[in-house]
Parts: C-alpha cells; structure tokens; sequence
C-alpha cells in the first residue's frame, strides 16, 4: 500500500514539472506572438500547481487552514494545528497571480500596438522589416 | 491527431510513469512530508487566539490574515504594481473621447445577439454583481476576500460587450472616466485604512504603527474586532471592500479601451511619421 | 483506507489532462482552438487545487483562468490574425 501511495505522490510532482517545461519550450520556440502569451498563462500556472504541493501534508484527516468555531478552545486548538495544511504558500500564491495577470495584461495591449504598425505578428518578419529599415 | 502526435504524448507520459516508479522505491528519499513547519505552526496557532491579545489577528481564517495582517506590505506593493500596469495601457492607448469615439446607435434591434440572450444576460448580471459582493465581504469568515471578488465582477462588462452592443456601456456612463474614477477611490480607500491607525493614536496619546489591526506593545490602538457581535477582523474588511472596487473597475476600465473599434486608432496613427514604411 | 487512494487516483488523473491538454495548446496552429485548450487546462488545475486543500486559490481561478484570460485573447485574436503560419 505505501508504494502506491509515494509513486502516485511522485508522479503528480513530476507531472506538474513536466507541464513547466512543455511551456517553456512554448515560450522559447514559437515564434507567434499569441502563441506566447498562452504559453506564459500555462507556465504561470504550473508554477503555482508546484508551490502549493509544497505546502501539502499527506496524513488522512487533512483540513483547510480554516478554523470553523467562534471561540475555539484549546482542545480545538490542537486538533486544528494537528491537522491542518501549511497556509504560508497559498498567500504568496495568491501574490504571484495578481502579478502574472498585470504581466500579460500589459503584454497583450503592446502586441495589439505592435500589430497596428508593423502588420504582422510573427517576431521573425517584424526582425526583417526592422533590420530593412535600418539600412 | 496525426501519429507524431501520439507518439510524442506516449513517449512522455510513459518516462514520466517510469521515473516515478525509480522514486517511489525511495532511490531520492522521502517526498511527501507529514509534519508541520515551525512558522506554519505559529501562524496557525495565534490566528484567533484571545489569551495572547499581542500576536492576534482576528480572524479565523489564516490566509487572509497572512495577506492582510502578518504580510500586509507585501499585498500593498502588489497592489501598487497592478496599478502601474493598468496606467501603462490607459497610457498606451490615448484617444481624444470628447468627440465620441466608438460611438454606434444603440437600441437599435439587430445590434447584439438575439432578444432571448439580452434578457437572460440581465438577469445573470445581477446575480454576477451579488455573488461578486458577497465573496467580497465575507473575506475574514470564509474563503474569498477582495481580489476574488473583484476578478469574478469582471466577467460582467464582457458579456455585455458580447451579448448587448459596446454601446450598451456608454449609454450607462461607463467609460473610461468613471472607472478612472472608481479605482481611484478605491486605491484611496487602501490609503486611508493604512495611515488611520496613526490618526486614532493622536486622539489617544500614544505612538502607532502603520497598517496595524490590533494592539501591540508600546502601541495600544486597535480597531475592532467584533462590531454588533459579528466578527469582522479588525481593519481586514475595509481592506477587502476597498481592494474589490480597485480591482473590478480595474479588469472594466481594460476591457473598455480594448474593445473600440480600429478605425479611430488608423487615423491616429497614420498621422504620424514611423521609420518602417 | 480507500478514501485516500481515491483522491490520490483523482488527483493524478487530473494532473494527466492538464499535461495532456498543455501539449495539444503549444502544437496546434488555430489560435481559437489553443486558447479553448488552455481553458480546460485551467479547469483541470482548479479541481487540483480543490483537492490540495487551497479554496482560496480555486475561487482565484474560476475568475481568473476560465474568464479574463480567453476573454482578452480572443479580443486579441479578433483584431489579428486567427493562424499560425509555418
């Protein structure tokens, strides 16, 4: 029994992992603006799948880090303590998310402009059109 | 799904399912941890602890008092960041809008979609501003909080784009202005929450730190924890209405500048000299 | 005993179509159809952070995930162009 339960743990980490490098190879080998943007979503995303696996704890009776009772007393306390998943990397989650959402928030309205004066969204041709007229 | 396609996902998933079965025989040690870290445990245990009134934070919810409370600096330079994007594209994206620009008659009946999905969008905005609100204010009790809020009210203003005309938004006096104007106040209502526990330790006599919510030695200000028997954390909740308004009419003032149409920024910018051609 | 077995099962099937959904998004060339692909990604991975005991996050990313981000790509792709080319 424990084998399946540490190869099933080990796969969902290393599946998370994968996800990051698919979309870093997005990022770095496409050359379509759009197509980058969604690659940027995705590696935004599957970074904050593996922060949050850090902070899990793998026991059976695992609650939130929320406490449910008014005035909890202090055998509430330990049972709340005993139990419950680590909080710290779900608030710098919550950080990185609203900071990955101004990134291509910004990014998409300078692709927008981008489109509008060179009339293309391929990096490979805006390159070209900006080497010709440089000379 | 052509046969390269198949082959590349087999070949992933089939190394991935074998490196997990090398780890799990232990061959890198143990993966998942079982025990507590020592500044989990003090976050958790002094979250809503009345017998130690120096390290408390009101509110039985832990993540919002790490956001709010513990790391509050933290969420005010994120805070701050965002704003600096959305004045980036309002920047961006000038246009002179006295003379109308984007402007198409509204009212008219084969503008939109059909009358079926104008109705139904009615009713579905109402409940999208009421859910919005409600996970809003409930931040200090339950999971939500401001920013959740605020990003579930901004799926309103697309579907009236999509559903009734842009127009539909103009004619409501939502344009770029008001909303200019309504994340302003919001961001002030951040501002005035940090700075009040500075104002209410002058009527007191005494020194106070800054984005404080309850007493700490040599600073005895705080603000109240329970209001008519509710539990409303403290400063935690003006935080969270203030942070809900920034945030929506943020999300609302971008996609009003994204969706004018293309002909006005043609003219603008074939008025002016570029090097390309 | 079994209930744990069955969230972890869970759980990795999950993880499994978001890898898979991931690769198709990165190889296709109609924008329309990456952007739908990354849509069900996001909502597999909101069911993951469900299950990892993080409601904060799940409510982040019903927003988030499923509304803006399709929403002002497909306002992008509108005003560009739909394909990929080469």
């Amino acid at each position: 029994m424990p084998l399946i339960e540490t190869f099933l743990a080990t796969y969902i980490i290393l599946a998370s992992i994968a996800t990051l490098i698919i979309s870093l190879y997005g990022i770095l080998y496409k050359p379509h603006l759009i197509k980058k943007i969604i690659a940027l979503t995705i590696f935004g995303d599957a970074g904050n799948i593996f922060a949050t696996i850090v902070g899990f704890r793998y026991i059976y009776p695992v609650v939130p880090p929320i406490l449910t009772t008014e005035n909890p007393t202090s055998t509430d306390m330990g049972l709340f303590v005993r139990s419950a998943v680590d909080p710290v990397p779900q608030a710098l989650v919550l950080t990185a998310i609203v900071i990955g959402m101004a990134v291509v928030l910004f990014i998409v309205f300078l692709a927008l402009q981008t489109y509008r004066i060179y009339h293309t969204l391929d990096t490979r041709k805006v390159a070209e059109q900006r080497k010709r007229s440089e000379q | 799904m052509n046969r390269k396609t198949v082959l590349s996902l087999s070949v992933i998933i089939g190394s991935l399912i074998a490196i997990s079965y090398a780890v799990a025989d232990q061959a890198t040690g143990v993966i998942p941890q079982t025990s507590l870290r020592n500044l989990a445990s003090y976050y958790l245990q002094n979250t809503l602890n009345s017998s130690s009134k120096y390290t408390w934070a009101a509110s039985p919810e832990a993540v919002t008092a790490i956001v709010w409370d513990y790391r509050g600096f933290d969420t005010l330079f994120e805070t701050s960041v965002f704003f600096l994007a959305i004045i980036a594209c309002v920047a961006l994206f000038e246009v002179d809008m006295t003379k109308g620009a984007g402007r198409t008659a509204s009212k008219r009946a084969d503008i939109g979609l059909s009358i079926i999905v104008k109705v139904v969008t009615k009713i579905v905005g109402l409940i999208i501003v009421v859910v919005s609100a409600s996970i809003a204010l409930h931040g200090q009790l339950t999971p939500g909080g401001g920013f959740q809020g605020g990003a579930a009210l901004a799926v309103l203003p697309i579907l009236f784009i999509i559903a009734l005309s842009r127009s539909a938004l103009e004619d409501r006096n939502v344009n770029r202005t008001s909303m200019l104007i309504l994340r302003s106040m919001g961001l002030l209502g951040i501002a005035t929450t940090v700075v009040l526990p500075l104002i209410l330790g002058l009527f007191m006599h005494s020194g106070a730190y800054i984005m404080q919510n309850q007493i700490k030695p040599n600073a005895p200000v705080s603000l109240p924890s329970t209001i008519l028997d509710r539990m409303m954390g403290g400063n935690l909740w003006m935080l969270n209405l203030s942070e809900y308004l920034a945030v929506g009419a943020g999300f609302t003032l971008t996609f009003v500048l994204l969706s004018l149409p293309e002909d006005t920024f043609r003219k603008i910018l074939e008025g002016e000299k570029y090097a390309t051609h | 005993m079994y209930e744990t077995l069955l969230i972890d099962i869970f759980l990795a099937v999950m993880s499994t179509i978001a890898l898979v959904f991931t690769y198709l998004a990165i190889i296709q060339k109609d924008l329309v159809k990456a952007i739908i692909y990354s849509a069900v990604e996001s909502g597999a991975y909101l069911l993951v952070f469900y299950l990892l005991m993080g409601p904060d996050l799940a409510l982040a990313y019903v927003a988030i995930g499923i509304g803006i981000y399709p929403a002002v790509a497909f306002f992008l792709v509108k005003k560009t162009e739909r394909y990929e080319t080469e």
